[in-house]
């Protein structure tokens, strides 16, 4: 099957988050898959990025970003691009696993590589938290059905973490819960992806809330320190069945969040600091309460 | 106790769509700025559970990228909500809610702000009046820009709503992207009153959508996280039902009844894909009510919610 490429270490950086790490994740399958870009780009001196894995069946596609003219040659003279001026592409598929590199016949010292496996783990883009779930993704060359061990070595070695099965598209996507700091690998049969690291911090929230009538003022507090990192204000309301989202913000440069919001009755309240999916738990505040009495 | 209610439109297949006998000329100009713009995060069910199965869910099978319609003050200028006020607890799916009067021109100034995915967009409406330029589908070699409205492009649909145009109606993109969008929740309705129609105190929207593994109201699933919808007693209260992709449902409230299109009292009445009905009665019920698809198999997947109707 030919699909593009995923760079991961282009697309976690474009997309963000571990719920876009990988090209066809979500709950819509692989509908959403040309999110992803698979492009190397070729600078006036270097590709970029200068190694990339991807899955067998993937392809790569090189577009010059530069002002002069390069090539795409395999090392072993399997494939070779033809003179590529400024803007112009290249694409190869590479359908058998293993490691390719490459060059640039007109400025040699410009190499790259291509690692092409059968099982490929996305990057995690963002810390987890110890204890609380953190969905790992990653896709396949093989068939859908598949299943994928999910390993984890923390220093005493891989042991299993969890298990995925290989989607229609490929993709495959699973919950684990992390400790500590760990590098993880997917595993299918012989074939076992490049580890990845999954930093775990073990992050506090601290809140203060005043109510003034209908005005509530909640400050949020997360240390160590994670400027940019979103937090929510959660009410716990009957008729949502639990806790529901009313307010969100992002962490200031103090490491601090603050919400404004009016109530007409008082209610259960907590802060919980999440992945960038606004949603996935990484740290929850102790439940105070807000509104009037 | 039954009570009378009123089925303001038929089946939206039911109305003509492109050529119908022009307005009033003293009808009035409602214009709209409308934008395709990401919610990059989504999510199904923001409370993550089932409430009534009592099943935790998970973000990473709740929460994706999507597009969706949007409303802007003039030119544009900045977003504000979709939805009227009391029609719902939630926002951006459905799209906005476009209101306006038999006899009246309809203006949607639509502007592709797709940076999620790049892709072309378009709105397509159901049971107004327009030319073919205002049409927003995709057709090879024929159609124009309205349909195809790239990144950054704009496009303004010039729509009439007819006396045969009253009841409420789907829009939806029709572009390239149709497909995804669509099963992203890019879709909306047209509120259109006869001339001299009071407007109900509280309007909700409903829209019944397959989205991804859930089976969704308003782009949520489950009883909490699909739209709360609230009244008083002595309210009068108009519930718009739409279905969208390519399975029939069945509208139930619990507590209550209406007309059907027939003229039969029911409590249950069927809605195909892009086809609408509005629903109308004066509330006399104080309580917490279920509303939901009675297709079994939907309402397992999240095809339910809560209307609440607080004591006069």
């Amino acid at each position: 099957m030919r699909r593009l490429a995923l760079a991961i270490g282009v697309a976690v950086g474009v997309l963000g988050g571990p719920g876009a790490a990988v090209a066809m994740d979500g709950p819509m399958g692989g509908m959403h898959g040309s999110g992803h870009d698979d492009a190397i780009s070729i600078a006036f001196a270097a590709f970029a990025p200068t190694r990339v894995d991807v899955v067998a069946g993937d392809t790569v596609r090189w577009t010059n970003d530069s002002v002069r003219v390069h090539t795409v040659n395999a090392e072993d003279g399997s494939w070779a691009s033809p003179r590529l001026p400024g803007t112009d592409t290249f694409a190869h598929t590479f359908d058998t696993p293993g490691s390719t590199t490459y060059y640039c016949v007109l400025h040699p010292f410009m190499r790259g590589e291509v690692d092409v496996h059968n099982v490929l783990l996305a990057a995690p883009t963002e810390p987890g938290a110890p204890g609380r779930s953190y969905t790992l993704r990653g896709r396949s060359a093989l068939p859908a059905g598949q299943n994928v061990t999910l390993e984890a070595d923390s220093g005493a070695g891989f042991q299993p973490a969890g298990s995925a099965t290989v989607g229609a598209d490929g993709s495959f996507a699973t919950d684990v819960i992390p400790k500590t700091t760990a590098t993880y690998r997917a595993v299918a049969g012989s074939d076992a992806s490049p580890g990845v690291q999954l930093l775990v911090l073990n992050r506090k929230l601290a809140t203060s809330a005043k109510t003034r009538g209908r005005k509530v003022s909640v400050a949020a507090t997360v240390a160590p320190a994670s400027m940019g990192s979103p937090v929510v204000l959660q009410l716990r309301l009957p008729l949502h069945f639990g806790w529901w989202p009313v307010a969100r913000a992002k962490l200031d440069h103090h490491s601090m969040a603050r919400f404004a919001l009016k109530l007409a009755h008082r209610y259960p309240a907590r802060v919980v600091l999440t992945l960038s999916d606004g949603a996935t738990a990484l740290a929850t505040s102790r439940t105070f309460h807000v509104g009037p009495r | 106790m039954r009570r009378l209610a009123t089925i303001v439109a038929a089946l939206a297949g039911m109305g003509a769509v492109a050529c119908a006998t022009a307005p009033a000329a003293s009808a009035e100009l409602r214009q709209f700025w409308v934008a395709a713009t990401p919610a990059p995060t989504w999510n199904m069910a923001p409370n993550e559970r089932d409430a009534i199965h009592n099943m935790p869910l998970s973000p990473s099978q709740t929460v994706f990228p999507t597009v969706v319609y949007r409303r802007y003050t003039k030119d544009w200028g900045h977003p504000i909500p979709n939805q009227p006020t009391g029609s719902s607890n939630q926002d951006l799916i459905p799209g906005p809610l476009l209101r306006a009067r038999a006899g009246d021109r309809i203006y949607v100034h639509f502007k592709n702000l797709d940076t999620l995915y790049k892709r072309p967009h378009s709105m397509h409406f159901h049971g107004v009046h327009y030319k073919p330029s205002s049409d927003g589908a995709y057709v090879p070699g024929i159609s124009g820009r309205d349909g195809n409205v790239k990144p950054g492009q704009t496009w303004t649909y010039k729509l009439t709503a007819g006396s045969d145009s009253v009841g409420v109606w789907p829009y939806h993109d029709h572009s390239p992207s149709m497909e995804d969008s669509i099963a992203g929740g890019m879709y909306g309705m047209l509120s259109i009153l006869g001339k001299g129609q009071p407007r109900p105190d509280r309007e909700f929207e409903v829209v019944f959508a397959p989205m991804g593994d859930f089976q969704t109201i308003d782009g949520r699933a489950f009883v909490g996280n699909t739209p709360v919808f609230t009244s008083v007693v002595g309210q009068t209260i108009q519930w718009d039902v739409m279905a969208m992709g390519s399975e029939h449902h069945t509208f139930h409230v619990h507590g209550h009844r209406w007309k059907s299109p027939f003229g039969t009292d029911v409590d249950t009445q069927t809605v195909g894909p892009a086809e609408t009905f509005a629903i109308r009665w004066k509330e006399e019920d104080p309580g917490t009510w279920l509303y939901h698809c009675h297709v079994e198999a939907h309402m397992m997947a999240g095809m339910i919610g809560i209307y609440h109707v607080r004591p006069k």
